[in-house]
């Protein structure tokens, strides 16, 4: 009997815990004006670890990911990886970073194979190398029947995919994804989930944010909450859930529940009456 | 080493007939019309003019010309020469292969092809017989240089350039070719024009000093009784040829001894369009994206169809103001390749796409400026070429060429430097990727006009010098100051090119993060 992702991911947070910190943010603020987008975000994510980033929509975890891949300059604080800054020295540090942006697009007018390659040479990988290693990827994901054709005709689903395989070529240490699920149908999301925990496995580590509390239990072994710009709760997914399930737990800190009120005229009542 | 390499040039010349019969006449009938014209480039000048000064002129060039071509077409077009490596892995030291190489080389059809015209020239020229042993080593000498360099040149491209690159070399080859072929069919016609004979003289008394030139002058020299003059100029060739000898060899010895990168990992790009043609670095992979997207993007064709219109209305109304219109024959190719690089100023947000994997992936911003560039100088460097060399035909003035040229090229280069400061200093909304080429942008904001304003009033003042010295030189026609315009245009379109993409890639670098926030606005 298989062992299943949830039971590797509980024994996965508490060996994990021992592992070196790989990936560090402090203190990162972001503002848009009066609006704090992300509030002193400090995280630690440590090799060999699956950490989670959810919140509800807007609280900022796209925000903090963009900040983490170097995509969106913070107002303040540091983000380092393996002590490399990402904001003083960006490329050493994009080296180890692999990056699945939410909402932006791909270069969708080459083709798969194109896009593999050309993501591959971007992040210095040697010819040789990105051949193998599209080959591969292309295999684990289930796109080699479609390599040949434009990005642009891909399914949202496989766009997904083929961007996720681009984030991983140069074999970085952190991946840092938003929302890598999304429009992924159930079969490919638990290949794709395969394909994260060997990765994991191998002593690498994932960032990723999620709607889906489910998933993130199932899954990720430690879990960050962020709630309007502010990380109100992280550590493995066991000492943050603190023996409910972790959907529970997350209703109780964002005091969602109370937010039921009101909507009373939706409730079955017809205005005409 | 050579009686073997002899047997195999042999069998080589035969090898061309072999095949099918039909591919046998055709190569005979091919080879057969190349010797009658080889023969007629002989015969044809002491048919048509009398023997003296002015045919002693004509020989003088067209030596020079075909020399001049053994020369210059093998760096471009050599798949069918043997070259030292070959014979690399055969127990024979360098040296005997070099010396072999080009022994043997007087076994093939070209040179055979040499053979006959210089064979028919000495029947056709009894005066130069009559000057004694001048002719017959000037000759000598004429095919030695022909024969070192097309080894020589063939030899060096190929260790240039490699197999990699051949194509790539060949088509630059077919760019200069056509775009010199008008000038010099125009050139011709005028040296045989009225007034053409004093520049004609000229040109082959220049030219008589040249190695290419040298050993018709040595002749035509010694047919007026100038021997000394005529051992001067031998003295040219002999010491062109001896330097050709001295490179010749540590070339062999090079090509030899130096290993390529194996072809193997090519595999990666093999069937990748544009992207098999660039290598696997940044910059290159940028530009081979690029001129795919200049392929699959009909915005970018919009853009090309649209850049000439505005010279023809130009050339329209200065027609109608009644203005000379052969002067008015040089404005329309700088405009069109003015608008071209200048058309690149807002290339980042025409291309906005994916411009966060560009920032994600860390690389340099000069790397993206400069990859960027890529298909308005594979399009515009071809184009100012051959646009020039039209231009000046159409002008009626071949000597101009070089400022025009040097003009055309600063142009270009300016623009598209200054284009690759501003998309990074000041992006504005465009049409989406995808959208129809008229349709107008979702976002509207200040900025648009400003960046337009801007880029194109710095570009104009960038222009400025080199277009003086070209115009200088277009008004007082002369070699020296055509020259200067020449290099300096090139040399100073070059230099702000390259200042160009280390602005914009400081830039870049620097404001990354703001350009994907700003282009997904417009997203």
């Amino acid at each position: 009997m298989p062992v299943p992702s949830v039971v590797r991911a509980r024994e996965r947070g508490r060996l994990a815990e021992q592992n070196p910190i790989v990936l560090r943010t402090e203190m990162l603020t972001k503002t848009y004006g009066s609006l704090v987008a992300a509030n002193e975000v400090s995280i630690e994510v440590h090799a060999g670890s699956f950490t989670g980033v959810v919140g509800p929509n807007g609280a900022g975890k796209t925000t903090t990911l963009s900040m983490i891949s170097g995509l969106l300059r913070p107002t303040s604080g540091r983000v380092s990886v393996r002590d490399v800054d990402v904001w003083s020295d960006g490329p050493a540090a994009k080296r180890l970073i692999g990056t699945l942006p939410d909402r932006l697009r791909l270069f969708d007018r080459l083709t798969g194979a194109q896009l593999l390659y050309y993501c591959g040479v971007l992040h210095g990988v040697a010819e040789g190398v990105v051949a193998q290693r599209s080959a591969e990827l292309a295999e684990a994901f289930g796109l080699e029947s479609a390599l040949g054709r434009l990005v642009s005709d891909y399914s949202a689903g496989m766009q997904k995919k083929i961007a996720l395989a681009c984030s991983m070529i140069h074999a970085p240490e952190v991946l840092v994804l938003d929302e890598p699920f999304e429009a992924i149908d159930p079969v490919s999301a638990s290949n794709v989930t395969d394909i994260l925990e060997k990765f994991v496995a191998g002593g690498g580590s994932v960032v990723m944010s999620s709607h889906s509390l489910d998933l993130i239990q199932r899954v990720c072994d430690h879990v960050s909450i962020i709630v309007d710009g502010s990380v109100i709760a992280q550590g493995t997914v066991d000492a943050v859930r603190d023996g409910l399930s972790l959907e529970e737990r997350f209703t109780k800190l964002t005091g969602m529940s109370d937010a039921r009120k009101g909507l009373e005229w939706l409730h079955g009542s017809s205005d005409s009456e | 080493m050579v009686a073997r390499l002899f047997r195999l040039r042999v069998a080589l010349l035969g090898g061309a007939f072999r095949g099918s019969a039909a591919k046998g006449l055709r190569t005979g009938l091919l080879y057969a019309l190349l010797g009658a014209a080889a023969v007629l480039l002989a015969v044809a000048p002491a048919r048509l003019l009398p023997s003296g000064q002015e045919r002693a002129t004509v020989d003088t060039i067209i030596g020079a010309i075909v020399l001049g071509a053994a020369f210059v077409v093998p760096f471009f077009e050599n798949r069918r020469n043997l070259e030292p490596r070959q014979f690399a892995q055969f127990p024979v030291g360098n040296g005997a292969i070099g010396v072999a190489l080009l022994v043997t080389s007087i076994a093939t059809w070209p040179f055979l092809l040499l053979l006959s015209w210089l064979t028919a020239l000495t029947v056709v020229r009894p005066e130069w017989l009559q000057a004694g042993w001048i002719a017959p080593a000037a000759l000598l000498l004429a095919a030695l240089l022909a024969l070192c360099a097309v080894r020589v040149v063939s030899a060096l491209s190929k260790l240039l350039a490699g197999a990699r690159n051949a194509g790539t070399i060949r088509t630059v080859g077919v760019v200069l070719f056509v775009a010199f072929l008008p000038v010099a069919v125009f050139a011709a016609a005028t040296a045989f024009g009225a007034d053409g004979t004093a520049a004609a003289a000229s040109t082959a008394a220049a030219v008589a000093w040249t190695p290419f030139g040298a050993p018709f002058g040595a002749m035509a020299l010694a047919a007026t009784g100038d021997h000394s003059g005529a051992l001067l100029h031998l003295a040219v060739v002999g010491a062109a040829i001896l330097l050709l000898l001295l490179a010749w060899f540590p070339l062999v010895r090079l090509s030899n001894e130096r290993i390529d990168r194996p072809l193997a990992p090519d595999t990666a790009r093999a069937g990748l369009g544009w992207f098999e043609r660039f290598s696997a670095r940044p910059a290159q992979v940028i530009a081979a994206r690029q001129l795919t997207y200049w392929a699959r993007d009909p915005r970018y064709r919009v853009a090309l169809f649209a850049i000439p219109v505005a010279p023809v209305v130009m050339l329209i109304a200065f027609a109608v103001a009644g203005a000379d219109l052969r002067p008015l024959a040089l404005v329309p190719l700088p405009v069109i390749l003015f608008l071209l690089g200048w058309s690149q100023h807002n290339d980042v947000s025409m291309d906005s796409t994916a411009i966060w994997e560009h920032v994600a992936s860390g690389i340099r911003g000069w790397a993206d400026r400069a990859g960027r560039l890529a298909p308005v100088l594979m399009i515009g460097l071809p184009l100012a070429l051959i646009g020039s060399s039209i231009t000046v035909t159409i002008l009626g003035e071949w000597r101009v060429l070089p400022a025009v040229i040097g003009m055309n090229i600063s142009v270009l280069l300016v623009a598209c430097a200054v284009s690759s400061v501003f998309s990074v200093l000041m992006p504005y909304p465009a049409t989406r990727p995808g959208d129809s080429p008229f349709s107008q942008p979702q976002w509207s904001g200040s900025g648009s006009g400003l960046a337009q304003t801007l880029s194109m009033i710095l570009a104009l003042l960038l222009v400025v010098a080199p277009v003086w010295y070209a115009i200088i030189a277009i008004v007082n026609v002369e070699f020296g100051s055509n020259m200067w315009a020449l290099g300096f245009g090139i040399g100073y379109g070059v230099i702000v090119l390259l200042l160009g993409v280390a602005i914009g890639g400081r830039l870049f670098d620097r404001s990354g993060p703001e350009l994907i926030a700003v282009t997904q606005i417009f997203d």
